[in-house]
């Protein structure tokens, strides 16, 4: 064959090979680089034959990592699964003893001395505390294997919302911060009570975390066919550069010695909110104090 | 008239805890390490106003007790209220739960739900 | 062989364990070189997979600083011939050499190790 054609015939030959071989395939073996005239065409699908072989191994591989990784999450999630089970049961416990304390040892004493009393309510939110870190733990683990399951029932956003800035009226009051709500109700619409709940919680105590004791008001009000519900405080505030950090799993930015907690509030939130098709956002200024939004769709 | 309920939970000091706890608020308080006993405690006397009944037992878990109680004609109207750590809404026979940990608020209010005093 | 020079016969059928001892021995013999060289016989060499030559890869990367040349002798087989320069490319070898004997083989070595 004169030797153009022969070039061109190889040419068109190394480029059906690679085509297949970006594939996923390759059909050239042994016997047909042995029927090759000459070395150099030889080391030519030498070679292509050799490009599939390390494109397949390292497939292979990447798959078996893959594996490895979803083997190593499905242990963390029945793991923490598991664990915060546990946890659950002995809480409940302490709970109702708790709860049940003041009344039985006024019935011994007659009345209760104020520093016992102090002293249980300090327990009692040690309770709460902890109940709130094991709920952070299952949350995690359920939100990151997509296992979370929304229960939407007809409830007024301006109750639910209320209801928090009720909870934390005492906490409020004892970091030194005035707690403001503000919303005239109702708003209408499909939420999920607890979950909705659960993000105002994280936001409000926040906000009394990071409030330097100034005031903070708690708000709700309709938006057009959605609505809207805030966290305002005066405090510590946070730096442009970190305003999208803070929304990521384990993120702290106010530095571990001063500030206790898990960095995980408000990842959670955000999952929860996005959960239920709404988003979050955060305006903010060093010392000046943040703002934390949530706006969601009052439901079909 | 004291309110009646039967406790179904493997939790030795939880079952003490709702005992004292309940007996400060005039609720009567059967409690019972397992679904068996349950069972034989719903066998002589009369039905309590409410079971609460925990999920993860040996032996028998809530599940299975929830299976027997439905099956006898007796037993089928008292009220069951499930106390568990789950987090996840629970399946259908399942009508009501009590998610843990509960506050004694929670709890006592749940009661009245179903057995209102005197 | 000589001083610094070394001959490496590769054997039919490699594994990554099989290299992993034959390169642990080059480099204890070598441990004391600035500068080397081997000869690597591939003569009678069956084609190695995809996990072999990256091992091999990784081998001869480490020995790379250290090595003035190396030369290949090959057998008929043009696929080994193939292999031998695919890895020589992706190494970046500074001085490499195929030959038909030994002999030739070791007069390039001696040549760069001077």
């Amino acid at each position: 064959m004169p030797s153009g054609e022969q070039d061109e015939r190889l040419g068109e030959q190394v480029l059906e090979h690679v085509a297949e071989i970006a594939a996923g395939r390759c059909s050239i073996t042994d016997a047909t680089i042995a029927a090759e005239p000459d070395a150099s065409s030889q080391e030519i699908l030498a070679g292509l034959l050799m490009l599939h072989e390390d494109l397949e191994y390292g497939r292979l591989r990447q798959v078996t990592l893959l594996q490895d990784l979803r083997d190593a999450v499905r242990a963390r999630d029945e793991f923490l699964s598991v664990a915060s089970h546990e946890l659950r049961t002995p809480l409940t416990t302490l709970g109702l003893q708790v709860d049940g304390l003041p009344r039985a040892l006024q019935q011994q004493m007659g009345s209760l001395p104020e520093n016992v009393s102090r002293r249980l309510g300090l327990i009692g939110r040690q309770v709460e505390r902890l109940s709130a870190l094991v709920t952070s733990l299952v949350d995690v683990s359920r939100i990151s294997s997509g296992k979370l399951q929304l229960s939407k029932e007809r409830a007024d956003l301006v109750e639910i919302v209320r209801a928090v800035a009720e909870r934390f009226g005492d906490d409020a009051r004892r970091s030194g911060s005035a707690l403001v709500f503000e919303g005239q109700g109702p708003i209408w619409g499909e939420y999920d009570v607890s979950r909705v709940d659960q993000v105002a919680t994280n936001l409000l105590s926040n906000a009394i975390r990071y409030g330097l004791g100034k005031p903070i008001a708690i708000g709700v009000a309709p938006d057009g066919d959605r609505s809207r519900f805030w966290v305002a405080d005066r405090g510590i505030g946070i730096p442009p550069e970190h305003q999208t950090r803070i929304f990521q799993q384990f993120e702290r930015v106010a530095p571990a010695t001063s500030y206790a907690g898990l960095g995980l509030g408000l990842w959670i939130s955000r999952q929860l909110v996005e959960a239920m098709e709404g988003t979050i956002s955060v305006r903010s200024e060093v010392n000046a104090g943040s703002v934390f939004t949530v706006d969601l769709p009052r439901g079909a | 008239m004291t309110r009646n309920i039967l406790v179904i939970d493997d939790d030795p000091d939880l079952r003490e805890t709702l005992v004292l706890l309940l007996a400060d608020h005039a609720v009567t308080v059967t409690a019972v390490g397992s679904g068996r006993e349950g069972l034989s405690v719903l066998a002589e006397g009369s039905p309590p106003d409410l079971i609460l009944l925990d999920l993860m037992m040996p032996e028998m878990n809530g599940w299975q007790f929830l299976e027997h109680v439905r099956a006898d004609a007796a037993l089928a109207s008292i009220p069951v209220v499930i106390m568990t750590a789950h987090p996840d809404p629970l399946p259908a026979p399942v009508k009501e739960t009590l998610r843990k940990p509960f506050a004694g608020a929670t709890l006592l209010a749940t009661i009245a739900r179903h057995a209102s005093p005197g | 062989m000589e001083d610094s020079l070394y001959m490496y016969e590769e054997i039919p059928i490699q594994t990554t364990f099989s290299l992993d001892l034959l390169f642990d021995r080059l480099e204890e013999l070598a441990a004391g070189d600035d500068r080397f060289a081997y000869i690597v016989d591939l003569r009678g060499v069956q084609r190695p997979g995809a996990e072999v030559r990256e091992r091999l890869k990784q081998r001869v990367a480490r020995l790379n600083p250290r090595l003035a040349h190396v030369a290949v002798v090959f057998g008929a087989n043009v696929i080994i011939r193939a292999v031998a320069k695919l890895a020589a490319f992706s190494i970046g070898f500074r001085s490499f050499t195929s030959h038909a004997g030994v002999d030739d083989a070791v007069e390039a070595c001696r040549r760069a190790l001077r």
